[in-house]
């Protein structure tokens, strides 16, 4: 209930900031009409401008704000908004070349006054800016080097379209009109001010250290950070021992690494360690990418710093559930592991289900540690591997939870929704369910689960992969 | 689920949008009281260089038509729906004498608290007009007389 009221709260909020130019256009003064095209046309660059403004705002990563919805919906929605604020915009630009070509007088920068070039120009950047975005791949361009020209474009094309505004100076004289614009100007400067300087800042302060580097299967490693300076928080969480950063098991943060704060240079992980241990942080990172593969390089004793935690993919926002059923593939697991070490940790009598999917056996991460969970927890544990060898090789005696043995016990091929009706008890429908994993696993778990007859609001997944 | 949600709220954006613009643009031009286009577009007729006979002023009106053009007043200004609505000049050398026109090009300092500041500034381009060109210009606009008003 609290949830629903403040997810209202924070969507009214949006609207009145996406909405106020046009309220104040209807109920102000304003010059006399100018033809229904054209006042319609001018409306929408306001608006479009306007959604500009609350796009930066979405990716200032406000905890408070982005709890109700989860910060990955936060940035997806980031990504749909983009879309319909420059649609407005090249519609407002669209509708006067099409219903008054006349007034937009010389293509020719020389010629043209500075305000209309400055608009040409945002038009363009903002192209840029949405085919950058939703093609980075294809596209070939690097993370690190996307998100500094995202920032740049954006900042670029928001100025320059200001002053598009500002030079024309049409409905922007009346005083409401002229602070509404100062407005939205001074939110966006103090959220550069926020998110590129004292953000950052309040992370330099808060400096981690590397204490432990730890390979696991699957070109994984597990990374763990404590504090530099030990805090003592005191909370309901915390309980006042030392703490790391206070976070719910499932969460994940910012992580940035040999780098310093300001360098746009952060990548988000799951946290795989347990919430009731939180004087220390441990990441899981597959080697994936350019900034994955350099996990392996650091030292024990190497600063790195954090933003967090985010996400609301957690079983601690789910307290009163019957039992829990967690479904990853490969290094999806991370998150899914956290929760399964804390639900340890606390002695959680409920019934958990974990199906893990991966490619081959000796590639399953955390493998020997879901054995020995399995004697701490009502744990049913289903690997599904795609690659099953015929003849298993021997394993070293690291102990009696290594291998399978010839006589394999466990799924292969993919997860379909028959193995999720064989594996799940009638009563599926009263758990709540994790998911995290590939796409495609992900749409079949969906499937088998709209079989299963679960309702949707109880099956929980975080969108990675965003750009 | 979620991402349903972020695209409702997307879609309910774009719609609030669209319908609070349609709002605004009936408001300030409503159906029934806009000016009807054809007194606008008689007004458009240099009536008074048609009219009379005179041939050296119908030249002076065309090349004063080509000024306007070339000098993209356009860009501010409308005529017969020409151009940017928003400050229309139809009949305007009914409103206006030939020097208050001369004025409003040239943004006398008399007429700076009546206009805004980028406006103002724009205006200081034409001062560098040559005379025979404002001549010509002013012509025009004097030229544009409602169709009503001749006889």
């Amino acid at each position: 209930m609290k949830t629903v009221l403040s997810a209202t709260f924070w969507i009214s909020l949006y609207l009145l900031l996406v909405l106020a130019p046009l309220l104040i256009l209807i109920l102000g003064e304003v010059p006399p009409g100018a033809g229904f095209w054209w006042d319609f046309s001018m409306a929408l660059g306001f608006s479009g401008m306007a959604t500009m403004s609350v796009l930066f705002l979405l990716t200032a990563r406000f905890q408070r704000a982005c709890a109700p919805f989860g910060i990955d919906i936060i940035y997806y929605f980031h990504r749909y908004l983009a879309v319909l604020a420059v649609l407005m915009i090249f519609t407002h630009y669209l509708i006067i070349r099409i219903v008054n070509v006349d007034a937009l007088g010389s293509l020719n920068p020389l010629e043209a006054p500075w305000h209309m070039t400055s608009g040409r120009v945002a038009l363009m950047l903002l192209s840029l800016l949405i085919i950058t975005s939703l093609w980075r791949k294809p596209l070939r361009i690097h993370y690190d080097q996307w998100r500094m020209l995202h920032i740049a474009l954006a900042v670029t094309a928001f100025l320059l379209a200001m002053g598009h505004i500002q030079g024309i100076n049409y409905y922007i004289e009346a005083p409401a009109k002229h602070w509404l614009w100062s407005g939205y100007s001074l939110i966006w400067v103090s959220l550069i001010f926020y998110i590129r300087l004292f953000k950052p800042w309040k992370m330099y302060h808060k400096p981690y250290r590397v204490t432990e580097l730890r390979q696991e299967r699957g070109d994984s490693w597990t990374l763990a950070l404590e504090p530099e300076q030990p805090r003592r928080i005191a909370g309901r969480i915390t309980g006042g021992m030392t703490c790391a950063m206070a976070f719910m098991p499932g969460q994940f943060a910012w992580l940035v690494l040999r780098a310093s704060p300001w360098h746009v240079k952060e990548h988000p992980f799951s946290i795989s360690s347990s919430a009731a241990r939180q004087d220390r942080l441990e990441f899981t990172i597959k080697e994936l990418g350019d900034f994955t593969r350099t996990v392996k390089e650091m030292q024990v004793g190497e600063r790195a710093y954090l933003d967090g935690p985010y996400g609301i993919f957690s079983t601690d926002l789910h307290s009163d559930a019957a039992g829990f059923v967690f479904i990853a593939g490969g290094v999806g697991a991370a998150p899914i592991i956290s929760m399964l070490r804390t639900l340890a940790d606390r002695h959680d009598p409920r019934p958990l289900w974990f199906i893990y999917a991966n490619n081959r056996w000796q590639d399953v991460i955390f493998r020997e540690e879901l054995e020995l969970l399995k004697t701490r927890l009502q744990l049913t544990l289903v690997h599904v591997l795609t690659e099953l060898p015929p003849e298993l090789p021997p394993e070293p005696p690291t102990g009696p939870a290594t291998g399978p043995a010839t006589d394999w016990q466990g799924e292969s091929g993919f997860i379909t929704p028959q193995l999720l009706q064989k594996t799940l008890p009638p009563d599926a429908q009263k758990f709540e369910y994790f998911l995290c994993g590939p796409r495609p696993m992900s749409n079949a778990v969906h499937q088998g689960l709209k079989i299963l007859q679960v309702p949707l609001n109880q099956i929980h997944f975080e969108l990675f992969d965003l750009v | 689920m979620r991402q349903q949600w972020a695209r409702i709220i997307t879609l309910l954006t774009a719609i609030l949008v669209i319908l609070l613009s349609v709002i605004f643009a009936l408001q300030q031009n409503p159906p029934q009281s806009s000016t009807p286009v054809v007194e606008v577009e008689k007004s458009f007729t240099p009536a008074r260089a048609l009219s009379e006979s005179n041939t050296a002023e119908t030249t002076l009106i065309a090349s004063g038509r080509r000024i306007f053009e070339t000098q993209g007043c356009t860009r501010c200004h409308s005529i017969a729906g020409k151009g940017n609505p928003r400050n229309p000049l139809d009949s305007v050398g009914k409103r206006r004498t030939a020097k208050a026109i001369r004025q409003w090009i040239l943004a006398a300092d008399e007429l700076k608290a009546q206009l805004s500041t980028p406006t103002f500034l724009t205006k200081q381009a034409y001062r560098k007009l040559p005379e025979e060109d404002m001549n010509a210009l002013v012509i025009y606009l004097q030229s544009l007389q409602p169709i009503t008003g001749n006889p």
